[in-house]
């Protein structure tokens, strides 16, 4: 045992293949492949149910791969145990061993691998003091507060060295302000340790702040890989980007248009906007992030439409407005806005991204 | 406005609700008067007859009032049926927890558990003496275990599995099992399932996973377990007279107390035959949760989430 975790010490990167996964009926990853390099942060990013914790314990060991193989170099490793790779794992409910000292619970992995004891303390102590835990050492987790026992958590899985650490939505249980502070001191560690990561998690924030680059999963599928500005910009499908925060999606007729924009029209609509995937005229698809759809008056391609819900955000205002005729369209706007209201909405041409029409797509795709 | 104040509780109606605050503040309500009927029938049903069995073990019909205590240990034909009724039901309980534990084990793993457990379970709707009469002919010398042994030329003669130490035991484990099964089961599956991954995770192989997690986690469990198997098998009757030999080797503590009062009708020497027998089982309890005390009692997750 002890000889294949050396093994895994280190190594250049970790491969899954062609890796598919079915629950009876139910097909939890379809044909997933990707490639993480060593040093690299990897956020596994999706909706809830999509697979992607399925691929965390693929990669762990904890699930058998129904198909495909995953490889640490040239080393296949999905035949192995868990216990017989060596990652290191943070669970999203922290699986504490709740009979266990926090000193315990994150000297475990070095007691399982028979490190003589006075070293053991040494680096129990060292990694306490990283997470900043020490008065705490004694206690045990049932009596530590969430942020404390995530804490434990991350120690425990780091303590081994592993050469990649493994996390499962690890701040979902978490409030806002603690998981902010978390989530700087995940990327503090990750950059201190200089380990490899995987990061599973359904919130894109967490998934731009942190990541080198996201893996998008839908249903089993890896939708794109991509780093967090690419993924951000240029969603590479309808789905991916009614994942990524482009709320709005318009049916619209496209013809070319200025320069190197195509001109959108639908009933009451008119936009000029990005093509993607070689769209070139036809009937398409207009995404629009709401951040980026903001009253413009005297704009030639503007929406005329009126306020149905306005909300107080703080720097600015949310609302709904709805088109004559057309849809409704969630937009922000800096200035005091009442329902009722008449305002004409316009984007920038390089913020609104022109999707082939989906029923063009040889399959439907459907998102949450 | 003004009907407002008017539905506003009086100086008098204040009295009365701080009253009821007061109570319901140490947990008296309406509600507590649902504990009534348990309690008379407690107090009726146990208490009183426990209080009369005491008075009653200790006033004998001759000689002074520990007269039953010193005929019991200074005659081995009694004393001896302590050492005979432990030597049955300790194996017995140990037996059945050793089984139970990997069964519940692959169990609680398992999809299909429910039909699994049913039938794992059906003994407990036998009864004891429906079980005794069906071993009585499976294992006698004519039954089917015996036939088949002898005509597969396994044995030459039919081995002798009733009317002895071996008869009480198999009972007890058919009978004590599902109960024991039961338990650890649920003890088992509320085991937070992350924790093993997690000790997967750090390199602990299914043994070190068993002896440092679920052990610990279950220790009390054990514990628990244990007592109350104990309790059930120590205080076999009907098998000891069915299945054993309830004149020599299966002659269990609770046949001296039945043959004191029903056959001597000495119901003074009866109760102090009982009260030696629940002493004997609280000592073993006693001594299991003293053991307890030293192992880990809290929740079997981890803390939040």
């Amino acid at each position: 045992m002890s000889q294949s975790l050396e093994s895994a010490a280190d190594f250049t990167e970790l491969r899954l293949e062609h890796v598919s996964q079915r629950f009876g009926t139910v097909t939890a990853i379809d044909d997933l492949s990707f490639t993480v390099r060593r040093g690299e942060f990897i956020v596994l990013l999706g909706p809830s149910g999509c697979g992607k914790s399925t691929v965390l314990n693929c990669i762990a060991g904890l699930v058998t791969p129904t198909s495909g193989s995953v490889w640490l170099d040239e080393h296949r490793i999905d035949t192995l145990r868990p216990e017989q790779r060596g990652f290191g794992m943070v669970f999203q409910n922290y699986a504490l061993f709740p009979h266990m000292s926090v000193r315990r619970n994150i000297g475990f992995g070095l007691v399982m691998r028979h490190r003589p004891k006075a070293d053991i303390a040494k680096r129990v102590d060292d990694v306490l003091k990283f997470v900043q835990l020490q008065e705490h050492a004694d206690k045990l987790p049932g009596q530590l507060s969430g942020g404390q026992q995530q804490r434990v958590a991350i120690a425990r899985a780091i303590v081994i060295a592993p050469p990649l650490i493994l996390m499962d939505e690890p701040l979902s249980n978490l409030d806002a302000k603690l998981r902010l502070e978390m989530r700087s001191e995940i990327k503090r560690i990750h950059r201190e340790v200089g380990r490899t990561s995987i990061y599973v998690t359904h919130d894109q924030d967490e998934a731009l702040s942190l990541a080198d680059r996201i893996v998008l999963i839908v249903n089993g599928r890896a939708c794109q890989i991509a780093t967090p500005l690419e993924l951000y910009q240029r969603p590479a499908s309808l789905e991916v980007a009614r994942f990524m925060g482009f709320r709005n999606a318009v049916e619209v007729t496209v013809e070319p248009g200025p320069g190197p924009h195509l001109r959108a029209m639908a009933s009451g609509i008119k936009l000029t906007g990005s093509p993607t995937d070689g769209l070139a005229k036809g009937r398409a698809v207009a995404a629009i992030r709401p951040d980026d759809l903001m009253p413009h008056h005297g704009r030639e391609d503007a929406i005329r439409a009126r306020v149905v819900e306005t909300e107080f955000r703080g720097r600015d205002y949310a609302g709904k407005a709805r088109v004559e005729g057309g849809p409704e369209l969630f937009f922000r706007s800096p200035q005091r806005i009442d329902i009722g209201d008449a305002i004409e909405l316009a984007a920038d041409p390089g913020r609104v991204l022109l999707f082939p029409s989906s029923d063009e797509k040889r399959e439907p795709q459907r998102l949450q | 406005m003004s009907a407002i104040i008017g539905e506003l509780p009086r100086r008098e109606a204040m009295a009365s609700v701080n009253w009821r605050r007061r109570l319901a503040h140490r947990g008296i309500d309406g509600v507590t008067l649902l504990v009534l009927p348990a309690t008379i029938s407690i107090a009726a049903l146990f208490i009183y007859p426990s209080i009369y069995g005491i008075v009653l073990a200790f006033s004998p019909r001759v000689g002074g009032f520990l007269a039953n205590y010193e005929r019991f240990f200074s005659d081995p034909y009694y004393s001896q049926t302590i050492a005979i009724t432990l030597e049955m039901g300790l194996p017995a309980t140990l037996i059945n927890m050793a089984a139970a534990v990997p069964l519940a084990f692959h169990l609680s793993s398992m999809r299909r558990q429910r039909v699994l457990t049913a039938i794992l379970v059906l003994p407990v709707t036998l009864g004891t003496v429906l079980v005794a009469q069906g071993l009585l002919g499976y294992l006698g010398p004519q039954g089917w275990f015996n036939r088949v042994l002898v005509s597969l030329h396994l044995i030459s003669e039919p081995i002798r599995l009733i009317h002895n130490y071996w008869g009480v035991m198999i009972s007890l484990i058919i009978t004590g099992f599902p109960f024991v099964f039961l338990l650890m089961l649920s003890y088992v599956t509320g085991i937070d399932p992350a924790l093993p991954k997690a000790a997967a995770t750090l390199g602990a192989s299914a043994w070190a996973r068993f002896r440092h997690i679920h052990l610990p986690l279950l220790a009390s469990g054990f514990a628990m377990c244990f007592c109350l198997a104990f309790v059930q098998a120590f205080t076999v009757f009907p098998s000891a007279v069915l299945l054993g030999q309830p004149a020599g080797t299966t002659r269990v503590i609770s046949i001296v107390a039945y043959h004191a009062a029903y056959e001597e009708y000495d119901y003074s020497m009866a109760s102090a035959v009982a009260l030696i027998m629940g002493t004997v089982q609280l000592v073993v309890i006693s001594l299991v949760l003293g053991v307890r005390e030293f192992v880990y009692r809290g929740p079997l997750g981890s803390g939040k989430g």
